[in-house]
Formats: C-alpha cells, structure tokens, sequence
C-alpha cells in the first residue's frame, strides 16, 4: 500500500514524524493514520489536522511525503522496510537509525542526517546540513551500516565517529570531513573543507581532489596503485547511479595516512 | 566397444564424495598470477600424501575478475571440509601472499564458507585494514611491494574426485602424446581439474600393499616390466600404460571431461600405437565409500587387508554403504 500525506499547513514549530513508517502505517486506514499524533513543540497534534492522507494499493510499503517546509524533523527514523520518499525538503535527522529500507529525500535535508544509520540506502538531492551520519547525542559511534548518497554538498563533520557504510558526496564536503571517524568510507566528487580527516583512527576518504587543508598529523603516505580500488571504485560507480567514477582505468592515488595524534591508520586518498 | 580400433574396456572408473573450493588469484598480468597458482597446486596431486587435490581451473581474463587484472581460478578438492580449511589457508599464505602482486579473492557462493583472508590478515600484525564492498569483507595486508588484498572467505561445496581412465599403448612415446591429446582436451572444461603433473599419472595405484601402514602401492597388473611375473591386465605389446585422473564440482563434469578425454586419447588410433582404454575401479575398496562384500573380495585378502588398516575402528563391522559413491561405466560414456 502506498501512503500519500500532503502536508496542508505548517506548524508553528518544528514537527517531529518519529513513527511514520511504511511498516507501520500499511497496516492503518486513513482514518487511523489521521489520528496519529505527532509532536511539535510541547503540543500534540493529529497528523489528519496537518496533512492530507491518501492511501491506495499500488506500491506496497511506500511513504511518500509532500511537505511545504523544511521542518519535518526525524522522517525515517528507525526505518527498517520499505521505502520514503520525500518530495520536498526534510529537517534534521532524517534516516536516523535507520536499519534497511529506502529513503529518498528530493529536496535538501538539514543536520545530522542518517545519524547513526545502521542500513538502508539514504539517498538525497538536495544538499545536507552539518554531521551527516554522526552518532547521535550521547552515542560513541555514528553510522554503522548501509549507504548515505547525497547529490548535493554536505556540511561540516560529514561522517563523524563513523563505524562502517558509505557516504557518498558528489558535491563539496565542508570542514573536518570523517572528524573522529572510526572506520568506513566516504568519497567525496568535488571539493572537501578543511582539515579532512581530523582525529580519524581507521577508515578511508576517497576525494576526488586534494581538500583544502590537511591536517599535519596526517602524514604523506606517496603514491599507490591500490588493488582494492577497483572494487571500491567499481562500488560506487554502482551506488551512484553511474553518475560519477566512470573510468576504466584504476588510477594510482596520493595517499595520506593517520591521524598519528589519534594512533590513527586511517587513510586519505586523493585520486590522481 | 571400440572407437578408431582402440578398444574400450567394459568397466568403469569409481570415484568418490570430496569437498572442492575456488579461488581466483590476480595478479599484474597472467604470467605471476599463474606462477601464484601453480606454486600453490604444485604439490597437490593426492589427497594421500598431499591433504589436497587441486589444479588450475581456467585462465580468466581482466573483464572476468573482481579487481579488472588478469588471473587464474584455481579449484581444490579435500576429503573434509576440515582439511580442506587447513590447507587452503596454509596454500594461500605462502604461495599467494608471498607471490609479487597478487590479490586472492572468492570464486564461489554459497552458505558453506572456508576462510581465506580472515586469518591471514594476521600477518599485517594489526596494520592490516578491513573493507566491506558489497556486503563481502576484503584484507588489505600490507606487504613490501605494497598491499596483498585477500577476500575475507570463499565457497564449499561438495564435488567428485578419482574420476579416471587408463590409456594403454605400446610404448611411453605415444602413451604420453595420447594422453597429453586427451589433457588438452579436459582442459578446456570447466568445473574440472586435472591435478597430477601436466595433468597424466605414470604411477596408478592400488590400495594397500604388503607393507604395514602404507596406503597405496603401484598397481601391479598395469606394470609391463612385471608381465609374466604377476597376474597382468595388460596384452603382450603393451609396454606403457597411463592414467588420468579429473575431479570435478559435479558428477556430470567429470562424466563430460571423460568422455572428451577418451575421445582425443582415441583419436590417434591404433596406428598411434593406442591399444586400450581402461579405468580404474578398485572394488569398492576406494575412498570412505565401501560396501559389506569388500571384506570378503577373492583378491587374496588384500581388501580386508586395506580396510583394516584404513578404518581400524570398522574391523569385525560390515559396511553396507555403496560401492564408490560415484560410477562412470565407460562404454554407457562413449554410447
């Protein structure tokens, strides 16, 4: 069953939509759906007073959202089946938690998107805010699973205390990309911030150039032919839609290694 | 039966339950990526006195492999799952990892999985880094020409060893050119491979021998030089007598590399001094598949002989399992 709910007037505050799954609401009417309560501030609001719902048998476990505004807080989270699709801007920490399933976000999301993700594909269009995939307050560790895809530019500490996934950027990443990250990896197709790489113990970031500045804990490594590379690259050719890395050919990469004040082995690589 | 007057034998080969794997080794062009794998098949022709079985399966192409360089896929058949493990490992790490160049990664699926990189990641002494690529887990091992990249486990299944067959010819000239005629044949085939040197056994074995504790000893009716002195298979002017042994994943890979292998042994007929083809089947007495009249076989004791030795626990126990797991009757092959 497809769910539609088309937002129909904007809360004075932002509007949390934790629960709003395919999962969960395939199995209400739209009556049932419309009496969901959904917080916004200190008050409690019926969804069918804020959104139109329609509900039809076409796609089964899909959500597809119309909001007017970009505060829509928590779309997604803990999504473990189906799909989301988002036609339009998402707040903060969309695809938290997420286990498995799809969301889509047509538009641009705000911070801490795919905050601790676990799995799933979080995909967006637009750009997204600060702290993409980092963990949540009070977590040790931010995306552990699944793959974040943002079409547009990130903002800053995009993959902090990341575990494991991928992130992909195929626009400009800002500052402190991959801060404190754990594990995993992040490609970056345009230009990375400042400092990228702070603080990483493990993982790679892949950047398609150099970033604005590296850190000098992060120590020249030279240039390697790297046999994984194919496969990474292959990847995410793959994830990507084929919109970036077509090439054939395995290039050799600049390779960066640390952070040596984190007894870090991670590893920057800039692909020549 | 006979095809290009060599007469075929009204037998069959026996052959039996293994457990077979495949790995496919990369490397920067064909050349190291064999080297890699023929080091690491080199001593692989018995499970008797090797622990493994194993040959070259295929040369594959950069397109077909999963890092886009060129590389072999090599297959090993064990006896257990457990062997198999052991020596996969052992083979990996000091012929692949030490070879220049090369990545190993999974050529095959499946629930069953035999680790491959997940242990010898041990040797980049925790600077090893882990990669998760589509849901499979690679090692990348850093070594002095940079890394050695290892997927984390590869398939098990079960397969088909001891497939076989004997060409009989009147000299070891044309027993050999028949026999390597018959090699490069199978070796087209996939699923197969021929583990014994370039693919042809000049010492065929029976089971047992008169000396305590060994497992196998020649097989005495195809040796020409004890014509007369023994009770022979072999006529008068057979003066050289080969076999070639296939292992293959499933049982209709081995049945159509026989019958090509048969075909080419035959194809240089009787003016190419090929007399016969035979096989070897060894009344059941062969691999863990016996049958409760082995015990009892008119071959002066030697069956119950080997068996005792082989399986000491199942001395005064009949054994109704199947004679061989595996039969390939060689004249329905060739019909």
């Amino acid at each position: 069953m497809t769910v539609t709910l088309r937002q129909m007037q904007a809360t004075p505050q932002r509007l949390d939509c934790r629960g709003l799954l395919p999962s969960a609401l395939e199995k209400m009417n739209e009556r049932e759906i419309g009496g969901i309560s959904l917080r916004s501030g200190n008050r409690l609001t019926p969804l069918g007073e804020l959104f139109n719902v329609t509900c039809d048998t076409e796609d089964a476990g899909t959500l597809v959202v119309h909001p007017i505004d970009d505060r829509l807080d928590f779309l997604g989270t803990g999504l473990h089946a189906g799909q989301i699709i988002v036609e339009g801007d998402a707040g903060d920490y969309a695809g938290r938690e997420m286990k498995d399933g799809n969301l889509t976000v047509r538009g641009n999301v705000g911070d801490l998107a795919g905050s601790g993700l676990q799995g799933g594909t979080l995909l967006i269009h637009g750009n997204a805010g600060r702290q993409v995939g980092a963990p949540t307050a009070g977590k040790r560790q931010g995306q552990r699973g699944g793959v974040i895809r943002v079409r547009g530019d990130v903002g800053e500490r995009a993959g902090e205390r990341m575990r494991r996934g991928i992130i992909i950027v195929e626009g400009n990443a800002g500052a402190f990309l991959g801060y404190r990250m754990i594990a995993g990896t992040i490609f970056v197709a345009g230009q990375a911030g400042e400092r990228a790489g702070y603080g990483m113990h493990r993982g790679t970031l892949l950047l398609q150039r150099a970033p604005e500045t590296i850190c000098p804990t992060l120590r020249p490594n030279g240039r390697h032919d790297l046999a994984f590379l194919r496969l990474l690259l292959d990847e995410l050719h793959h994830l990507s839609g084929e919109a970036i890395l077509n090439r054939d050919d395995v290039p050799e990469v600049e390779r960066y290694v640390g952070d040596i004040a984190n007894d870090g082995r991670g590893e920057i690589l800039i692909l020549c | 039966m006979q095809l290009n007057g060599v007469t075929i034998d009204d037998t069959f080969a026996e052959a039996f339950g293994m457990k077979a794997t495949r790995i496919v080794i990369t490397a920067i062009d064909h050349r190291w990526a064999r080297q890699a794998a023929e080091t690491m098949t080199g001593f692989a022709t018995s499970v008797i006195g090797c622990g493994v079985e194993a040959g070259i399966e295929d040369e594959l192409a950069a397109s077909r492999t999963p890092d886009g360089r060129p590389g072999v896929s090599v297959l090993m058949f064990g006896m257990s799952g457990k062997d198999l493990a052991k020596q996969l490992e052992t083979r990996t790490g000091q012929c692949v990892l030490t070879c220049p160049t090369t990545a190993v990664f999974a050529g095959m699926g499946g629930e069953e999985r035999l680790p491959l990189g997940k242990n010898l990641r041990y040797f980049g002494d925790g600077y090893q880094i882990s990669k998760m690529i589509n849901g499979r887990r690679y090692w990348r091992v850093p070594v002095m020409d940079g890394e050695f990249l290892a997927e984390e486990d590869t398939g098990r299944c079960k397969a088909v060893g001891g497939g076989n067959f004997l060409v009989l010819a009147n000299s070891p000239q044309q027993a050999l050119a028949a026999c390597e005629d018959a090699v490069a044949a199978m070796r087209v085939l996939s699923n197969i491979v021929l583990p014994f040197p370039g693919g042809i056994v000049r010492s065929g074995s029976k089971i047992g021998s008169k000396y305590k504790g060994l497992l196998a000893s020649t097989n005495e009716a195809y040796c020409p030089t004890l014509r007369g002195l023994v009770k022979s298979a072999i006529g008068a002017t057979t003066d050289s007598v080969m076999e070639i042994v296939v292992n293959g994943i499933g049982e209709q890979d081995v049945r159509d590399a026989m019958r090509a292998g048969i075909q080419a042994a035959c194809k240089r007929g009787t003016s190419g001094g090929v007399v016969r083809i035979s096989a070897g089947n060894y009344g059941g007495k062969l691999g863990q598949y016996l049958r409760g009249d082995v015990l009892a076989l008119p071959a002066g004791g030697q069956g119950r002989r080997a068996v005792e030795m082989r399986f000491p626990l199942f001395r005064r126990r009949p054994l109704y399992t199947p004679l061989g797991q595996y039969q390939f009757p060689l004249h329905e092959l060739m019909a």
